[in-house]
């Protein structure tokens, strides 16, 4: 719905004479914010936490954080303490692994308490059941087919799934070519409830040529994890809201004004084989 | 808790007793002022009308030069004059109009009818000034603009179209969001705090083509005004402003017509009688053309916007007149091949005034009013279709008491009943993921009870006062969600459902709303002014953009919303020069509104079943200073508007409560407009606005989450776009052929932003890029909209 409003005020002034320039800002400077990515699934692994700093607008390089203390509680006081790159890699700057790989649990709430600079700052959230993809299949995009530049991109995956009527879920899509994330800088999250509380027959976003392996993953999320992804997608399309609401930052589940998101997901995969 | 109630009790009671009292009061002063006459009373009434079409003048001046003190007609051309039998003399004044002075031996009551002849204008010939043309010192009224719609018709516009609301907005104490918006903001109050009416009915929504231009088709207008401050008792229900615009009756004369060719629209006006001197009526339907224009030039895209005003008017016998009007438009947008969107307002009034008596005048209005909208994706798997409706039924019942010309007295009732459909969606295709759902309907009655009285116990010094009770009940059937905690819009948690029955009150809003306005004549040439007001709004707009789209709802005043309300002080000075030719006028205002509707952060309200949980009321106060001068007669006219304001708000939950300036506070607007008529041949005119940038919401930061690259915001409208301005220009051709035609030919060229100005309508953020690569850096760009802009207007009537 709220892209649905993006693409009118896009095209709405488009339309008309609407003629763009770039221009510099004269912008005070931000206080540092930090900048809290964390995410724990259901699978056995080794899970990370990533942090770095806010910039100022005009700044290009995001600091990373290497001095700080990351653990992870479930709600039965089990503690997982992450360290800070263990092996020093320099592409790994800011990422805290947890020291032993672990396994979130449905329905279990988990904590994740970071203290940086003196302030600890505090997320808690719940472990979400995530339905398991029953099969995927490919159709042709007709629109694609049309269209003379496609490049063999004519191909969608559909989704089938079973999908709980009487709870309120949401999901987050990841979507790859040959084990490559596509559009990672896209959001593609859900609300059962717009769905129709049924996930048969949903088509991707994504187009594929033939020979290629289209890979699937859906991603629980809980309530205020999916507004985050909403609030996000929101303040990443602005288009100075003239017609849309003032920017604002996104709603996070994390404490003390820290930026980003805990996430904590269960993860269902599929993938299958683009032939016609 | 009985306690409570008899309070409660009690506070009714005052209320009816203060109104009943006000009745009193006014009744007393007129017996006072009939005792120590030793005369019998004669009244003198009838109505001011124009010669050539019959139709009735608004505001035209009966002046009684030997007493110093007159009346005006009312919306209805009606004037009455209750007067001691003596000899007297009329003068019949209108703006335009060339003035009639009558001679009255007043022995009985009498009734008199009054046909002015529109003046012609020309050259060199300097108008005789009348008394009357000093209105801006005389009248009572304050914080009033008439829009010169005869003005409006030469002024340079954008595509050609003259716009009522481009007028509006360049009024002192008005600004606006930007360019291509028909949205206005007076006096530091938010666009939908303006009541806009046609022939009595709301128009929710004034804009055509997203608003670039306005629903009003100057062609069919008869006058308007925009009420700032001093707002009369007989309007209500809005904060801000009221914008009364009347149509034209059509002329119960002869049959003319007119049709206009232009760049954006064509348009075509027939008026007549249907039996001459008795009934009349006017036909109007304009339409844009851009979707041919598009079509041709291969582009999928379809654009087009139609309206038609319709009016039938009758007299029955001399004490009974009847008007029927109708106002239809409506937008439709095809974008992208397969995005459609489409609104419109329909409006309908039955107007029946009677005559009880030479003194005292009935209204009784019969008023329908929709608004909707509709988004529509056409699509086999997403498609759907989403509406959205407004609709408004009122009675109102109005009476005008001319008791003598020092005491006026206006009374009456307005009902309205409304029913808000504020979404529905269903699939449009058979394949779509998504299933039909309806947001709940709301209902609200709203009654008000109002009474106001002009007196003017001396020549130097008049009153204008009132009070409108106004009583607002949202009503079953529905249900309303009782909230754990009503501004937690993460989880909302419902704690208990409650059910209500058809009509059944779920809230019920009392507000009593004092107005005075007081004028004192410090000599004939200059006065001084000042009001109070009150008022009390419960509709609210449920839009957190700057500008509201016409993909807007309303809501009624619920338990989650209170009656947004404003309290308005204003003082003026007012003085003419140079025998009336120069008006002057400098007033200041203070503003403090209560309850101002705004949203969180982040707020969602398009879809959201949980709606309440995204209001967030406030205050928000505002104060300025406003300055017109004006020059109205001889051959060259025009005005300079010149505004500082300044427009608060706090809201807690938005901008950490912190105090932030309005998405409109605009510290100096200054508007020009001068025409010039050079010969009989040639009309001049140009303009020039200029105002301080709107404030906008930029990041100052930014940070990065997996692989997104969010900006970060640190205040609400902490920033300024650049400086608004822009000049235009238009000429008229009216051709010295035209006195031996039938039809009359006119031109209108013009140019809108002649020096070409970019002027940022808005200022995003985005990642730069290079060769369509991200280079990891942001930018911000500047859109801007309309560049130098000609346009040609041909316009034939007959």
């Amino acid at each position: 719905m709220k892209v649905f409003k993006q693409i009118l005020t896009l095209s709405l002034l488009s339309c008309f004479f609407a003629c763009e320039e770039v221009v510099t800002i004269d912008l005070e400077q931000t206080e540092v914010k930090l900048t809290i990515d964390g995410l724990l699934t259901d699978q056995l692994k080794t899970h990370e936490v990533k942090l770095t700093t806010s910039i100022d607008f005009y700044d290009t390089d995001i600091p990373p954080v290497s001095v700080a203390t990351v653990e992870v509680v479930d709600e039965f006081g089990t503690r997982y303490n992450y360290t800070h790159n263990p092996l020093a890699v320099d592409s790994l700057e800011g990422i805290f692994y947890s020291e032993i790989p672990y396994q979130g649990q449905a329905d279990r709430a988990y904590t994740l308490n970071v203290t940086y600079n003196g302030t600890t700052y505090s997320a808690t959230d719940t472990l979400k059941r995530v339905t398991s993809i029953d099969s995927l299949a490919i159709q042709l995009d007709q629109q694609a087919v049309n269209d003379d530049e496609n490049d063999g991109m004519i191909y969608q995956v559909v989704l089938f799934a079973d999908e709980p009527d009487e709870t309120d879920d949401f999901y987050f899509f990841k979507f790859y070519r040959d084990s490559v994330r596509e559009d990672s800088d896209q959001i593609y999250a859900f609300d059962d409830r717009t769905l129709g509380s049924s996930l048969d027959g949903l088509p991707s976003p994504i187009l594929f040529r033939e020979g290629e392996l289209a890979g699937v993953e859906i991603y629980s999320l809980t309530r205020e994890q999916y507004i985050f992804y909403v609030d996000l997608a929101n303040i990443l399309n602005g288009d100075g809201g003239l017609f849309a609401p003032p920017p604002a930052n996104p709603r996070t589940n994390i404490s003390n004004g820290a930026l980003g998101i805990w996430q904590v997901s269960g993860v269902s995969e599929g993938s299958i084989l683009i032939e016609p | 808790m009985s306690q409570a109630k008899n309070k409660k009790r009690i506070k009714r009671l005052d209320i009816k007793t203060l109104v009943l009292g006000l009745v009193l009061i006014s009744a007393c002063f007129s017996g006072a002022v009939g005792q120590d006459a030793e005369n019998k009373k004669y009244t003198i009434s009838g109505y001011v009308r124009d010669a050539a079409t019959g139709e009735e003048l608004i505001g035209a001046a009966v002046y009684l030069p030997e007493l110093g003190m007159g009346s005006v007609t009312n919306a209805y051309g009606f004037y009455s004059l209750t007067l001691e039998s003596g000899e007297y003399q009329l003068r019949f004044t209108y703006l335009g109009y060339t003035t009639i002075i009558d001679q009255v031996k007043l022995t009985s009551d009498q009734r008199l009818d009054m046909s002015l002849t529109e003046e012609v204008a020309s050259l060199k010939e300097l108008v005789i000034t009348d008394r009357a043309i000093d209105a801006n010192v005389t009248e009572v009224s304050m914080g009033v603009e008439k829009i010169d719609v005869k003005a409006l018709r030469n002024m340079p516009s954008l595509f050609g179209e003259p716009d009522l609301i481009r007028l509006v907005q360049m009024m002192p104490g008005v600004v606006t969001a930007g360019e291509g918006t028909s949205s206005y903001y007076v006096r530091g109050g938010s666009a939908d705090q303006n009541l806009i009416l046609i022939d009595e009915a709301p128009i929710y929504d004034p804009s055509h083509l997203f608003g670039y231009i306005s629903v009003f088709n100057a062609d069919v207008i008869k006058s308007s005004q925009l009420f700032k401050g001093g707002i009369p008792s007989r309007y209500g229900g809005r904060l801000s402003s009221i914008l009364d615009v009347q149509t034209i009756n059509g002329s119960d004369k002869k049959l003319n017509g007119n049709v206009g060719i232009g760049t954006l629209s064509s348009k075509v006006m027939l008026q007549g009688p249907i039996k001459k001197d008795v009934s009349s009526f006017l036909v109007s339907a304009r339409r844009s053309y851009a979707d041919a224009f598009l079509a041709i030039a291969g582009n999928e895209n379809r654009v087009f916007f139609y309206d038609v005003n319709a009016k039938f008017s009758t007299r029955i016998g001399e004490k009974d007149r009847i008007y029927v009007a109708g106002y239809f438009g409506r937008d439709a947008f095809k974008l992208g091949g397969n995005f459609v969107f489409d609104w419109g307002n329909a409006t309908g009034t039955i107007r029946w005034n009677h005559l009880f008596s030479d003194k005292l005048f009935s209204n009784t209005t019969l008023i329908a009013s929709r608004f909707d909208y509709g988004l529509e994706l056409e699509d086999e798997a997403l498609g759907f279709r989403w509406t959205s409706k407004i609709h408004e039924y009122s009675l109102k019942q109005s009476f005008n008491w001319f008791i003598s010309p020092m005491n006026e007295l206006e009374f009456g009732y307005h009902g309205t009943y409304r029913t808000f459909r504020p979404g529905t969606i269903t699939p449009n295709a058979s394949e779509s993921i998504f299933t039909s759902a309806e947001l709940q309907q709301l209902y609200a009655f709203d009654h008000a009870i109002y009474v106001g009285n002009r007196l003017t116990p001396s020549e130097k010094f008049s009153v204008e006062y009132g009070l409108r009770l106004s009583i607002f009940q949202n009503v079953g059937p529905g249900e309303v969600k009782v909230y754990e905690d009503p501004t937690d819009n993460i989880r909302p948690t419902v704690v208990e459902t409650k059910e209500y029955k058809s009509a059944e009150p779920i809230i019920t809003y009392t507000n009593l709303e004092p107005r005075i306005t007081l004028r004192y004549l410090v000599n004939n040439r200059s006065s001084i002014k000042a009001s109070y007001n009150r008022m009390a709004q419960n509709v609210h707009l449920i839009s957190s953009g700057t500008v509201p789209l016409p993909f807007n709802t309303w809501n009624p005043s619920s338990p989650y919303l209170k009656p947004q309300l404003a309290d308005q002080v204003a003082a003026g000075y007012f003085r003419n020069f140079y025998e009336n030719a120069f008006e002057w006028s400098l007033e200041g205002f203070y503003k403090n509104m209560q309850n101002v509707t705004d949203f969180a952060d982040n707020a969602d309200i398009f879809f959201n079943q949980d709606l309440a949980t995204e209001f967030r009321q406030g205050d928000s106060w505002a104060y300025g200073i406003e300055t017109q001068f004006k020059k109205t007669q001889g051959s060259l006219t025009g005005f300079i508007n010149y505004t500082w304001s300044k427009s608060i708000r706090n809201i807690p939950g938005v901008n950490l409560g912190n105090d932030f300036f309005s998405n409109f506070d605009r510290r100096h607007a200054l508007n020009v407009s001068v025409a010039y008529q050079l010969n009989e041949k040639w009309d001049f005119s140009g303009s020039f606005v200029y105002s301080s940038g709107r404030p906008i919401t930029l990041p100052t930061g930014r940070y990065q989450v997996q692989d997104y690259q969010p900006v970060y915001i640190s205040e609400r409208n902490g920033y300024k776009l650049p400086a608004y301005h822009r000049a235009d220009v238009s000429a008229v051709l009216t051709p010295l052929k035209n006195a031996n035609r039938r039809a009359q030919v006119r031109w209108v060229f013009g140019l809108y932003n002649l020096y070409n100005r970019k002027n940022a309508f808005t200022l995003f953020p985005r990642s730069e890029e290079v060769d369509e690569q991200p280079t990891g850096n942001q930018e911000f760009v500047m859109v801007y909209l309309f560049p130098i802009v000609p346009s040609v207007t041909f316009n034939v009537s007959f």
